[in-house]
């Protein structure tokens, strides 16, 4: 069947209006902010133009959870001629419960089947909702993914602590604030389009965010955390400190006592996705994770914390963003964003590693990462504002990005005769969250299964080349690491024609250059060290291959290229791509194209065999 | 009932095993011993006992399965295998479930109450998946867990997979049969070196059958195998007959015609039933109608039962109580109502019908010889129309046009279910040449090196269907467009994108025209790969036949041909052409050709991969559709070359 409910993928990618062809003919919402909840209500008027809209909108979700609930709702469809040919109450929604991620969640999904919908229908719906938040902020895109004629977002009450910030739309809609009631509005908005890479919704495209929280500053959230934690995290008992004496038995040094705490919390404890109640913020408490064995980011997290203070350290939750395409504003101190908890631990008597992560004092752990060393941290959370819960009033902290964590290296060795068939072997090394993956079969694949995928990669990576005998192995670090090697033939390696030719496939990673043109947005890349290195054996009376190297270097990374003849003869090319940085905002984008550009070039022509002038 | 139970079904029995009474089974010291499993290394868990007890009501109301499950976890990926799902419904209602874990120190953990939870999926045929997190789930820690499902139709369930996607080292199933019904057993042996034990032992109310197989390896993780219901060693009890209370004897799934009478059903209930009940569904097919040929009539209500009816999708082959006229007034059926219905509204306008049992080959395949009717998981509609000959309809797709059959379906064996007979045949399948993408690249070089130029594909058959409906709108569609071309073509500006689609002659065009951007541009040379944008970079059919374990299947055969019209500048010229590769087996056949005018300066270049077929059974087939792709792949990387001089 090639149905996708399309409200499902609305809740898998956020809000950003259903996809369809309709046009949105008003969109008001007026949210009324009170001391401890948020009434808001929505009216949308749709226009039904051709059929994809029959899909998109014959079912139409209200998402409702533990902290929201459905206060009113009415849907009519009204046909071209002016009649109403379907409405629906509350009591006509139909309920489903499956729409929330891992073993439970209070989410729902009330949702309005419209099957009678047809082109040139209008739809109005009005719906109220109230909003009891733990942390008092919210947020609505400007744009949708549909046409909007008319838009209206009007905020009301929120007292002395109400802010907001509007961010990429000053352009789009106009924007007073008059009596304590802000009033967003616009006409003929367009609808947004996504360019490839592209950042989250939250983070890029035109929004506005309030809040109305006491919580100001960042300092603030954090310290709001910390007591909301609190109760779970007081109630840490014997049976923690009984667990950490044991579990550090016999170990020496501070840092390695909190690798092997840490080790009990990332491999003891069953990563589970499970809200109970309040479960979106506040964490079971270490006794009850100790005795089920499983819970989620924020009940490891504070698992670790207690076991860390139960050997004298000090240590705190930290909030924080998982995953590279979305950024926490660091301008607007709020929740919003964050979808992920791990630690931080003081390294006051810690004596850490120049190679942990520490910034600013803080040792950080994300327990719910079950591969690789307790140091190696969690790639997705790197490069990300995390905001450290400390009981007198949190901080903002930004997590580095470990690029020299994440390494991919293939090298070639091979013999080329005068024919130009080559036979030699391939060898990639996968270093950090690109090994996860290969790991994770290693552990569970049958060996036919895992030399399957690894021959099918290695064809991707080299294509024409035919391969023999494939080997794996795990290598020893804190990162995760695996090699593959193989041995492989190409009949045909060197083309002959006017001239010899030598296309070499490199570990491309950056972007082609038309991502990267006239664009307005960031765009979220992997970063790490690529390295391709071909060592070729060729017939000692060829002419030499062109050996002037290429460098470009500046702030996002560097990509270098280079060809060097040995002693032995052996052609050896070069070429090593360093991204240091992930979230490449648009002030950046100038650096990425220029290396973007280069690769790009490198990687298209060949390498022709060039015979020195007759004198 | 009957229709919602049989939806279910299916994924009920792959997770279910076998379970007990009070008190949990002794585990023994060589399970808590075990570290790993002997000819799998690397297995993340193994089943070290699964084993359950089908209990069969006499009165078909209460019956239900219990079951238990023993795994131990043998490496840290093995943890996932702590968190449970069960798929229950209205039907088939999953209870009691609990669990503990024993941990390697000889603790054990009981699974909290809290940690069970149920999330509904469905309303429509309340279906939810209860589900629960073990406690304390790590490397060496042994879990197991037991449940109880509750049904109400002895019809099912009746399949139990003695395989798992992990070792097995024993599975047990035990019918509990009552006196007044007669099952026949069916054991499917797929492997030949399995320990198997039967035991039948009469009881009071009835009869106890048990099956017992030891040491099974994992259903094989392989690229393009058959369905693990196809492959899995399995068993299953077949209801045969029952005996009423005054003695008489009722056949049930003795042979197919009486299997077929029980889908049929009464007025009551079945497909009489629904037929019954059909007053509005046959006036709307007069209206629908109009004039014309059998075909031109029968197309008209076809589209009206694929379009104005919202498909629920669910499929078997039973209905209950529905009727025709309810799926008319609710404007919404699951698949078998709506094939149903389509059969109503035929008739009513005097254009003779079938209604036709099939299941999609990627679910399993038939076994012609069990006459068992929850084999096939969908309704079609077979209309005999005159000289223009039967036609087989699926009114659930709205990409499919009248007479299109979506791939799975195709070329599969299906039945002919009719009041009065049962008749076996098979579903229409296309050949290669009917599922095609055709491309034509028009390019040339001009004085700076650049290549420019036009490209088009058109996509027929299966192809077409695929893409037909790729997206909810069109400015989607166009988005995907441009990005699958684009994917192909990473030197290029592509522009003028402009594509069609007609679901009537399952038809797409897309065409577009393409650029190479200034900073690919070289003075001096121009590579081209000429299989793009068909070209196969990888494929998954790297493992050597003599390990390849299972059969293979492809969804459909096709031919994917790419034509490359070339022209370069004076001054130019082709640097050595490339080593394109003709080859031809049983899988089927690559045709390569080039054509080169040097005084014209042009070049045409061709590739053509054709897949004959899609079944591959056996080492040989295996190896054929390896070297089939392997060729393709070696060829599709063959560069072309052309240089100023």
């Amino acid at each position: 069947m090639k149905v996708l409910r399309v409200w499902l993928l609305v809740l898998l990618v956020g809000w950003g209006g259903v996809l369809s062809g309709a046009t949105i003919r008003e969109r008001s919402i007026d949210a009324r902010l009170m001391e401890n909840e948020m009434r808001e209500t929505l009216r949308l008027v749709v226009s039904i133009e051709e059929t994809g809209d029959l899909e998109a909108w014959s079912e139409y979700p209200i998402f409702v959870d533990d902290h929201i609930e459905l206060t009113s709702v009415l849907i009519r469809v009204v046909d071209a001629s002016g009649k109403t040919v379907d409405t629906l109450k509350r009591r006509d929604l139909r309920e489903e419960t499956s729409v929330g991620f891992g073993l439970h969640s209070s989410t729902k999904a009330l949702v309005a089947d419209l099957p009678r919908l047809s082109i040139g229908d209008t739809v109005f719906i009005e719906r109220g909702r109230r909003h009891v938040p733990l942390f008092r902020d919210d947020w609505e895109p400007i744009l949708l993914e549909t046409p909007q004629e008319r838009l209206s977002i009007r905020l009301s009450g929120g007292g002395d602590h109400f802010r907001w910030k509007l961010r990429n739309a000053d352009d789009l809609v106009e924007v007073r604030e008059d009596g304590g009631v802000l009033t967003c509005t616009g006409t003929d908005l367009p609808r947004r389009t996504s360019p490839d890479q592209a950042g989250d919704v939250l983070s890029v495209a035109p929004v506005l965010m309030w809040s109305w929280d006491a919580a100001q500053t960042w300092d603030e959230v954090g310290a709001w955390y910390s007591d909301l934690s609190q109760g779970a995290a007081a109630r840490a008992g014997p049976r923690v400190k009984e667990l950490a004496a044991r579990l550090t038995s016999g170990i020496e040094s501070t840092r390695d006592q909190l690798l092997a705490l840490a080790d009990y919390a990332r491999l003891k404890v069953r990563y589970e996705a499970v809200e109970i109640g309040v479960g979106g913020w506040i964490p079971s408490t270490a006794e009850a994770v100790i005795e089920r064995g499983w819970g989620d980011c924020k009940d490891k997290s504070l698992l670790l914390k207690n076991l860390a203070e139960a050997i004298g350290l000090k240590a705190h939750l930290v909030l924080i963003h998982n995953g590279r395409t979305l950024q926490v504003d660091p301008n607007f101190p709020s929740t919003l964003g964050i979808n992920h908890c791990v630690v931080a631990v003081e390294t006051e008597g810690l004596d850490p590693e120049p190679t942990d992560p520490v910034v600013d004092g803080l040792f950080f752990f994300d327990p719910t990462f079950d591969r690789g060393a307790a140091a190696w941290l969690n790639p997705t959370i790197q490069g990300q504002w995390s905001i450290v819960a400390t009981p007198g009033g949190g901080r903002l902290v930004k997590l580095p990005v470990r690029f020299g964590q994440e390494i991919r290296a293939l090298r070639v060795d091979g013999v080329v005769d005068a024919a130009g068939a080559l036979q030699g072997a391939a060898r990639l090394t996968l270093v950090g969250d690109r090994a996860v993956r290969w790991l994770r079969n290693l552990d569970s694949a049958s060996p036919d299964r895992i030399e399957e995928d690894a021959r099918s990669y290695f064809q991707y990576l080299l294509p024409g080349m035919t391969f023999g005998r494939v080997v794996w192995r795990r290598n020893p670090g804190d990162a995760p690491s695996l090699t593959i090697e193989g041995s492989l033939s190409h009949d045909r390696f060197v083309r002959m024609g006017r001239s010899r030719r030598v296309r070499t496939a490199f570990l491309d990673t950056l972007p082609e250059t038309r991502e990267l043109e006239d664009r307005s947005e960031p765009i979220v890349i992997v970063p790490g060290i690529n390295l391709t290195q071909w060592v070729l054996t060729v017939p000692s009376d060829w002419c030499p291959l062109p050996s002037e190297p290429e460098r470009v270097a500046n702030s996002i990374g560097t990509i270098e290229q280079g060809v060097d003849v040995g002693a032995d003869g052996a052609v050896t090319i070069t070429r090593e791509t360093v991204v240091r940085r992930s979230w490449i905002g648009v002030e950046s984008l100038e650096h990425l194209e220029e290396l973007a550009t280069a690769e790009n070039r490198l990687g298209r022509g060949s390498l022709r065999t060039r015979c020195p002038e007759a004198p | 009932m009957l229709r919602k139970v049989s939806v279910v079904i299916g994924v009920v029995l792959t997770v279910c095993s076998l379970g007990s009474a009070a008190d949990w089974p002794t585990i023994p010291k060589e399970e808590k011993a075990l570290q790993s499993v002997q000819d799998f290394p690397n297995a993340a868990a193994v089943i070290l006992k699964r084993e359950g007890t089908v209990h069969l009501d006499e009165d078909s109301r209460s019956s239900f399965i219990e079951v238990y499950s023993r795994i131990k976890i043998l490496t840290q990926e093995g943890v996932d295998f702590g968190s449970i799902s069960l798929p229950s419904s209205d039907y088939m209602r999953v209870k009691n479930l609990e669990g503990r874990t024993h941990l390697p120190d000889g603790t054990v953990v009981e699974l909290p109450k809290d940690a069970t939870f149920e999330k509904e999926f469905s309303d429509y045929y309340g279906s939810s998946v209860v589900s629960c997190a073990m406690p304390e789930v790590a490397k060496g820690a042994i879990i197991e867990y037991r449940y109880r499902t509750y049904f109400d139709s002895i019809f099912f369930p009746r399949m139990w997979f003695f395989q798992s996607e992990i070792p097995t080292l024993e599975s047990r199933v035990s019918f509990e049969i009552p006196k007044n019904i007669a099952f026949a057993p069916l054991i499917y042996k797929t492997l030949s070196n399995v320990e198997f034990k039967e035991e039948t032992r009469e009881t009071v109310s009835g009869g106890r059958l048990t099956y017992t197989a030891f040491k099974l390896p994992p259903v094989p993780e392989e690229a393009s195998r058959f369905p693990f219901r196809d492959l899995a060693y399995r068993t299953m009890l077949l209801p045969i007959s029952r005996r009423r209370y005054d003695g008489m004897k009722i056949s049930l799934f003795d042979n197919w015609k009486n299997s077929v009478d029980l889908v049929w059903g009464t007025r009551q209930w079945g497909y009489l039933h629904f037929m019954g009940d059909s007053g509005a569904a046959k006036k709307q097919a007069k209206s629908l109608a109009g004039s014309g040929t059998d075909a031109e009539r029968a197309a008209r209500i076809y589209r009206w039962v694929r379009d104005e009816i919202d498909t629920q999708p669910f499929g078997s082959v039973w209905v209950d109580e529905v009727t025709a006229d309810d799926v008319v007034r609710h404007e919404e059926g699951d698949m078998t109502e709506k094939a149903l219905l389509l059969h109503s509204m035929l008739d009513s306008v005097k254009i003779d019908s079938d209604i036709v049992w099939v299941n999609p080959k990627t679910r399993s395949r038939v076994e012609q010889n069990i006459p068992d009717p929850t084999q096939f998981y969908r309704v079609l509609v077979r209309a005999d129309l005159g000289k223009e000959g039967p036609v087989f309809l699926d009114p659930c797709d709205r990409t499919l046009a009248f007479g299109a059959l979506e791939p799975s379906m195709s070329g599969v064996p299906c039945l002919i279910v009719t009041k009065k007979k049962q008749e076996w045949s098979t579903t229409p399948a296309l050949p290669p040449e009917a599922s095609t993408r055709e491309v034509e690249l028009d390019l040339e070089i001009d004085a700076d090196g650049r290549v420019l130029g036009t490209g088009s594909m058109d996509l027929s058959g299966h192809h077409a269907w695929r893409k037909l409906g790729w997206n909810d709108t069109e400015a989607e569609t166009m988005d995907a467009w441009v990005s699958w071309i684009e994917a192909r073509y990473p030197t290029f500006d592509i522009d003028d994108v402009e594509f069609t689609e007609n679901i009537e002659d399952q038809a797409v065009t897309v065409g577009w025209s393409m650029r190479q951007r200034d900073e690919d541009v070289f003075p001096d040379e121009v590579v081209l790969l000429p299989a793009s944008p068909l070209a196969i970079g990888n494929h998954p059919y790297t493992l050597h036949p003599n390990r390849r374990q299972t059969p293979a299947q492809l969804l459909f055969a096709d031919v994917d041909r790419v034509v490359l019209r070339l022209q370069w500048p004076e001054g130019w010229i082709l640097d050595g052409e490339p080593a394109l590769k003709q080859f031809a087996n049983d899988a089927g056949k690559l045709e390569t050709s080039i054509e080169v005018d040097e005084a014209e300066r042009t070049a045409v270049l061709t590739r053509a991969l054709t897949i004959s077929k899609t079944e591959f059974v056996g080492g040989p087939a295996y190896a054929g559709l390896r070297d089939l792709f392997n060729a393709a792949a070696a060829n599709d990387a063959e560069e072309l070359f052309v240089i100023a001089e």
